[in-house]
């Protein structure tokens, strides 16, 4: 439970609820996301609002009697939801192959939702540096783009994509404003309402996040400087792939004597990482968008190993240590754990593994977040 | 004990496969050939065309764990910051590495070369960190998800990305190797797998039989040199004569299980280290698998291949590998496994740390279960870590399921 500071908390606690009111109002199409990897722009475009899945809180319901308890969080959830008929104001699911529990549960939801829902699975390939990979994902976002025209029974003309490019454009240049500030002046802002403001650009048109962003940003030049607190020793929050951050590990962090300075997560910067090179055309924008942007452990890099970007992210803002969140059952990030620590280890950055699962945040984690941050102090 | 289990003679010739295997390894040493390590169903076709030799580390792990040594190699890896929640075959392989190959249940030669394809991500994750650790260049052949196997177009462009990274793949090892890939070899290793997986299929059909003269656990036991000496010509002759002595089984009216009271279907890949007690206990009452997931998709695998246009044809098995499939086509070609098979329950081992096989396992079988009215039991496990594998526990809950059989049998006689 975690208090609510804003608008952004508002509407990411209440999103169900605010994303029908908003359905009956426009008459618009809601197409849900998946995390990760989904494309929105071409949601956009058509005319539809891409809504980003943040999964539930809730204790399972029905989902146990088709999945075993050992798989993630969010997919459990978000099947658990569609079982339960929570999502039924959605019209379509789209969800990319990111990895093998997603694409091989997410495979049997079809059967579970009516024939007019649209699914689609965009068949995202693991190699992000070869021409014929490039070739791949060319051809699956012309596919994709494909079926939601067909879908929403509208045609998406190249004007299209040029003004929703310019909206998200304009959405992520606010976004990055906030994270540039935060990274600056760190104690005027709290951990918690930086993932709200990313949570919420997830799940509401951008046109509208960007004028309530706007508003936010302006609100707390006035504030400060006399809302700043002291700021704590300076920290990056990595990890946490695919699903909300859990406010009570970054309040523990913060309680601690941390500072959020910057983070790598999916309600963070992930989110808005790729600049959107509007110089090339549609699809080889959107191609960029999935084969740049911030290392993630579902995609080949050999390039860049595991906890490379951390390095530099860490450098970039003067961080003295690294809290990554290990996503319980999530294989693919954990593959990676020992060789990001050892790449925090040979950067001289110490770092530490908090495992979450939902449960909230228990005592002896607070407890060696409190180490940490201590040791990090001396 | 009482003896419940025949072993088909065939199998005393994985001795000479193994050991002719293992001296190539051991030459390859001495001579400075290369070494791959490969997953299970990785295009070794091109490996062998190339003159470099296949290796499996899968294929120790599941050795380690059959000598009990599993458990002890995971937690080497867990103690060098490895979840236990990750597949048991890279934890124990791992382990080997990390105890500085130390503890190994064999010798494992180091490999010069790695090569994976996509198809399981847990691979290309292990294979990622081997190549960290042991700095040698990886190859990865990145399969798309098919996840609609009626879409023309979607499959073919599919093929076509395998088909140009399989090129790409050769010219590599060309550079490699310094010199051509052999192309007669490579038609001849794709024949070869060819006519072994067509094999495979006559052997496999024999299970339709009642009774029938083999049970899946003799198919995991003789499953081996399909995927480790896959392309060999000794590999056919094995499943030729294998085919011989089946086929003797069934003109005799042999039953695998003595009296046949049970047909069942085995889903999920089986604890090695406790393959003979599986297979006993369910022999013991009369009960044959007669149809499993692990075993008949290797006829299709392997029938799919063509020397006539190897790589095309390498990339459309590739694909087209049972777990690279969607749900739908997965579904139904079990429906008609145990339709054929007159299957009339399922025992389902859920590998907790093989989540990419057994992630969507009981939500499948709850669509086989609605659709044939059949029971489905579950049985927790793994395919090499002992600690996650309960005996007693399995015992109970499968003997219990064949009284539910029973009864059922009783309520349509």
């Amino acid at each position: 439970m975690f208090v609510k500071d804003s608008v952004f908390d508002d509407i990411v606690e209440r999103r169900d609820e605010w994303l029908r009111a908003w359905k009956q109002r426009t008459g618009k199409k809601l197409i849900g996301c998946f995390p990760m990897h989904v494309p929105e722009i071409p949601i956009h475009a058509a005319g539809a609002l891409p809504v980003v899945l943040l999964g539930s809180d809730s204790p399972a319901r029905t989902v146990d009697q088709y999945l075993p308890s050992w798989l993630c969080h969010p997919l459990r959830s978000t099947m658990d939801q569609l079982l339960n008929g929570e999502l039924g104001y959605l019209d379509g699911l789209v969800i990319a192959d990111t990895c093998d529990q997603v694409k091989r549960v997410a495979d049997l939801w079809r059967r579970y939702l009516p024939p007019s829902f649209l699914v689609h699975h965009l068949a995202v390939p693991r190699k992000v540096d070869s021409a014929a990979g490039q070739a791949w994902l060319i051809a699956e976002l012309r596919r994709y783009s494909r079926a939601l025209a067909a879908f929403l029974e509208v045609t998406i003309s190249d004007e299209a994509f040029a003004q929703s490019i310019a909206v998200y454009r304009e959405n992520r240049a606010l976004l990055r404003e906030l994270y540039r500030w935060r990274a600056e002046q760190p104690g005027l802002f709290r951990a918690r309402e930086i993932a709200s403001v990313v949570a919420a650009a997830m799940v509401m048109p951008k046109e509208e996040h960007s004028a309530l962003l706007s508003g936010y940003l302006a609100a707390k030049k006035e504030q400060a400087p006399a809302s700043a607190r002291d700021a704590g020793v300076r920290l990056i929050v990595s990890g946490n792939l695919c699903e909300e951050l859990e406010r009570g590990i970054v309040e523990a962090v913060e309680d601690a004597g941390g500072e959020v300075v910057a983070d790598d997560l999916f309600t963070g910067s992930r989110y808005f990482a790729s600049p959107l090179d509007n110089s090339v055309p549609p699809l080889e924008l959107l191609a960029a968008e999935y084969t740049g942007g911030i290392a993630c452990p579902t995609k080949h890099t050999p390039a860049s190993p595991p906890g490379a970007h951390l390095v530099e992210l860490a450098s970039a803002t003067r961080a003295k240590g690294v809290v990554v969140l290990a996503q319980g059952f999530c294989e693919i990030h954990s593959w990676e754990w020992p060789a990001t620590q050892a790449e925090l280890d040979r950067a001289q950055i110490p770092g530490i593994l908090v495992e979450i699962d939902h449960g909230g945040t228990p005592e002896r984690v607070k407890t060696r977040l409190a180490a940490f941050v201590e040791m990090l102090r001396e | 004990m009482e003896k419940t289990i025949y072993p088909l003679k065939t199998g005393e010739q994985q001795a000479a496969l193994r050991e002719a295997h293992n001296a190539a390894v051991a030459r390859a040493r001495e001579t400075g050939q290369l070494i791959a390590w490969c997953t299970g169903q990785a295009p070794i076709d091109i490996l062998r065309a190339a003159d470099i030799v296949p290796y499996f580390p899968e294929n120790i792990s599941c050795l380690g764990a059959a000598r009990g040594m599993g458990s002890d190699l995971c937690q080497i890896a867990e103690e060098h910051g490895f979840s236990p929640e990750l597949c048991s075959y890279g934890r124990i392989n791992l382990g080997i590495i990390l105890s500085e190959w130390q503890k190994s249940p064999a010798k494992v030669p180091r490999p010069d070369l790695l090569y994976c394809p996509s198809t399981c991500q847990t691979h290309l994750k292990w294979f990622e960190e081997l190549s960290r650790q042991l700095h040698v260049p990886l190859l990865v052949l990145d399969l798309p998800q098919v996840h609609n196997t009626g879409d023309g177009e979607y499959v073919a462009a599919a093929t076509e990305y395998a088909r140009r990274q399989l090129q790409e793949h050769v010219a590599f090892l060309e550079e490699l190797t310094g010199r051509p890939l052999d192309n007669a070899r490579l038609e001849e290793v794709v024949a070869a797998g060819a006519r072994a997986g067509r094999l495979w299929g006559e052997i496999i059909a024999m299970a339709k039989q009642r009774p029938s003269p083999i049970t899946v656990f003799d198919l995991f036991v003789h499953f081996g040199p399909l995927s480790l000496y896959r392309g060999l010509n000794e590999t056919v002759t094995y499943y030729q004569q294998l085919l011989e002595e089946v086929q003797e089984r069934v003109r005799q009216g042999f039953s695998a299980v003595g009296e046949e009271r049970y047909r069942l279907c085995w889903d999920g890949i089986p604890a090695w280290f406790r393959l003979g007690f599986l297979g006993r206990t369910l022999a013991r009452h009369g009960a044959c698998c007669v149809v499993c997931e692990q075993v008949y998709p290797w006829v299709e695998f392997m029938e799919t291949l063509d020397p006539r246009r190897p790589l095309e044809s390498i990339a459309t098995a590739q694909l087209f590998y049972h777990i690279n499939l969607g749900a739908d086509h997965r579904i139904e070609r079990l429906v008609r496994e145990l339709q054929d098979s007159a299957v009339e329950g399922i025992v389902v081992q859920s590998d907790r740390t093989c989540k990419t096989v057994h992630g969507d396992q009981l939500a499948r079988m709850r669509v086989i279960q609605e659709r044939l009215n059949i029971p489905v039991v579950a049985v927790e496990g793994d395919m090499c870590d002992q600690r996650l594998f309960h005996e007693a526990d399995a015992t109970a809950r499968i003997e219990t399921f064949l009284e539910l059989l029973t009864k059922r049998q009783g309520l349509t006689v």
